[in-house]
């Protein structure tokens, strides 16, 4: 796809411009990557929270600190993952260099929409090497966010795994009559 | 040289043996309990509560994962599994705790009428302590239940469908589900070890036995009685015969450490599951005239679809942890009227809500905004519906030996064949039509289906396995009798749910006790007739 292209995609609002702000500021404080480069792990943030993004209802990938999972796990997984891992990085810095010249960390809100569009525009069948990776790291970013405190607590509002006396289930009583509460 | 002599030893102390255990200690027999696992205490080696964050890998603790065995069989065809846990207290320790009698129906098949087990589920519900709502239902009667646990929102709209669908002239049901947990303080001495349900969803390794379990109930409550004794950690390798072959005169097991060691008894009793025990008997030659051990296997199987409701994803969805998942049964399907499409039945676990230690939907398409609300909302407003059919008996299921591999104990590991027949795809494919039917007469819309069903897309219950010993009149067409006696052997037992002759489509463990407890009563008596003295 052309740079053009992408950029009247998002313009004509078929593509989401969500991110808001350009976030460069590095989140990662003092943490040592065990399995990337800082640079790395700093597209791994940035594309994470790409894909589950702070909004008004929760804080995204970024707060929950996706990136720093993904590296534990790559950093603890078999050769082959650490090898997909590895190229789909270098392959996202690739198009986003090809679009726009710079690293993917370093694009815009706008531009990151535009080449995650591109990742994801073919999901159910995947060709290139983008294409996969998006299914690869879309996976992890899901496993990594719902199993974090941000995940479970404050975007899924769940308090249970906890002792209670009763489990009082659906209290409508109105499902019944097909108006569900 | 054998260590001891006893009257009975028990093979494997899972559901069917924890219970056999129980009776035969009870009846004032001197018992010998067999098992290659340890003794793991509830609470210490497993606990629940953990939060995966807590975790480098974000996996935390899950008895199942952590405690079962794998690749300890051959799997051979259309990904058959094996699910084994070596513990006191077997399968029992991680079980889900669903307990359905089986129907008046479902025991035409069989040598033994419902109304001669009836009682035996009696006594295993009051013995395990069972929730469940009194439903009325024709082939899944109504037991002696503790208070039942609601559903969810999610659940009561697949009601909502299945009660419009009923009106259309649908025959099915759906009914809340029964489980073998305590919903009410532990008021009887049987239950002294346990605690009353906390709802907190880690059943599957219930830290303080709210779940009844062998290790939790029957075991402790035949050591007691003074007249066992546990052999932990120690695997039967075989069951010894008489010289000319014509009894069982104990087992050969390996010790912790390897040791070949030998126990005698008047009476061995196998409850090793429905490949192991195949396996033990293959191994050890013996009780198979019928040339049977190992055929007639089945076990349950099938899809799962999964519908969202709009209309719910408002509610409180801040706890729906519950006793797990499944909370629900779509039931009563062709119990009437078969279908003529396949053989059989089959019924559907439902569950809802969410469930942060082992989320539901963990996908959705897209990206961004959108894609972080929709895996929301789908978690807190969907529905899942997960089919158990029985598989069709048929030559291509079945256990054997492997010729070549063996397992840390020297023994042939068992092979266990799975290939699913047409009868098995047309099944499942009806399984589909009517939940994605009922789905959307429940106001939802279907967000999770498998559409055209192919053998890639069926799942075998691994844990349901039955049939390989089956009970019969017949001596040429079974393994053991209706009391689950051997019928070449007069003092080897089987208290399993390998004696299964046929298979409905409901969960197996209670009547795999019901019958146990049976066969166990009838080792009692034999002993009380000087039979097997």
């Amino acid at each position: 796809m052309e740079r053009r292209t992408l950029l009247k995609l998002v313009t004509a609002g078929v593509l989401p411009a969500t991110n808001g702000l350009v976030q460069l500021a590095c989140t990662q404080g003092g943490y040592e990557p065990e399995f990337f480069s800082r640079g790395e792990l700093e597209a791994l943030d940035s594309l994470t929270e790409a894909i589950l993004p702070s909004d008004e209802h929760s804080a995204g990938a970024r707060a929950a600190r996706v990136a720093r999972y993904i590296d534990v796990m790559v950093a603890d997984a078999a050769e082959p993952v650490r090898e997909s891992f590895r190229a789909g990085l270098l392959a996202v810095a690739e198009l986003a260099k090809e679009c726009y010249d710079r690293d993917f960390a370093a694009c815009d809100a706008t531009q990151q929409d535009a080449i995650m569009a591109r990742m994801a525009s073919n999901e159910e069948h995947p060709a290139s090497e983008t294409e996969r990776f998006f299914a690869v790291l879309k996976r992890a970013t899901i496993e990594g966010y719902y199993t974090s405190q941000v995940g479970i607590h404050d975007d899924l509002g769940y308090t249970g795994n906890t002792a209670i006396d009763e489990f009082p289930g659906c209290t409508h009583g109105s499902h019944s009559q097909g108006a569900a509460g | 040289m054998p260590d001891h002599e006893y009257d009975v030893i028990v093979v494997g102390s899972g559901p069917g043996g924890g219970i056999a255990t129980y009776a035969l200690a009870k009846a004032g027999l001197r018992v010998a309990l067999v098992e290659a696992g340890p003794r793991l205490q509830a609470g210490v080696d497993y606990n629940g509560h953990h939060w995966p964050y807590e975790y480098r890998d974000r996996r935390a603790p899950n008895f199942w994962r952590d405690f079962s065995l794998r690749g300890h069989f051959t799997p051979v065809g259309d990904r058959p599994g094996h699910g084994q846990i070596r513990a006191l207290g077997g399968r029992s320790v991680c079980w889900a705790g669903h307990s359905l009698r089986f129907g008046p129906r479902d025991f035409e098949a069989w040598p033994i009428s419902y109304d001669e087990v009836a009682p035996y589920y009696s006594r295993a519900e009051r013995l395990m302590g069972v929730y469940g709502n009194r439903d009325g239902l024709s082939n899944m009667p109504d037991g002696e239940f503790l208070k039942p646990v609601p559903m969810r929102c999610g659940e009561e709209q697949l009601r909502l469908g299945v009660e419009r669908l009923r009106q259309r002239g649908a025959k099915m049901a759906f009914v809340a589900q029964r489980k073998a947990m305590l919903t009410e303080p532990p008021n009887r001495p049987e239950w002294k070890h346990r605690l009353k349900c906390h709802f907190c969803g880690h059943c599957s390794g219930c830290a303080v036995e709210a779940k009844y379990t062998s290790a939790n109930t029957p075991i402790p409550l035949a050591e007691e009685t003074g007249n066992l004794t546990i052999f932990a950690e120690s695997m039967a390798t075989r069951v010894r015969v008489s010289t000319e072959g014509g009894r069982a005169v104990g087992i050969e097991y390996k010790a912790k450490g390897g040791a070949v060691r030998e126990l005698d008894a008047k009476a061995v009793v196998l409850s090793c599951s429905a490949v192991e025990t195949a396996r033990l008997l293959l191994i050890s030659d013996i009780a198979n005239s019928s040339g049977q051990v190992g055929r007639n296997l089945t076990s349950h199987f099938g899809v799962t679809v999964r519908g969202f409701f709009p209309q719910i994803v408002g509610r409180d969805a801040s706890n729906d942890d519950g006793t797990s998942y499944y909370h629900s049964l779509l039931t009563g399907l062709y119990w009437d009227r078969p279908n003529p499409n396949f053989e059989g039945t089959y019924q559907v676990q439902c569950g809802a809500g969410v469930t942060a230690h082992r989320r539901v939907i963990r996908n959705a398409p897209g990206y961004g905004v959108a894609l972080k609300r929709r895996l929301r909302e789908w978690n807190v407003g969907h529905a899942g519906m997960n089919m158990q059919g029985t598989t069709l008996i048929s030559g291509n299921k079945f256990v054997d030996l492997d010729p070549i591999r063996k397992d840390a104990y020297g023994m042939s590991l068992p092979r266990v064949h799975l290939h699913y027949d047409d009868s098995d795809v047309a099944m499942a494919q009806d399984m589909v039509e009517q939940c994605e039917q009922i789905i959307r007469a429940g106001d939802g819309e279907v967000i999770d289906t498998p559409g055209t069903v192919g053998v890639d897309d069926l799942v075998v219950d691994l844990n349901h396995w039955v049939g390989t010993t089956r009970m019969g009149t017949d001596r040429r067409s079974s393994v053991v009798d209706p009391q689950g006696r051997s019928h070449d052997l007069p003092n080897l037992f089987v208290a399993d749910a390998s004696v299964f002759p046929s298979y409905p489509e409901k969960n197996p463990t209670l009547t795999n006790i019901a019958l146990s407890w049976r066969a166990a009563d009838g080792i009692a008596e034999r002993f009380r007739r000087d039979e097997l003295g």
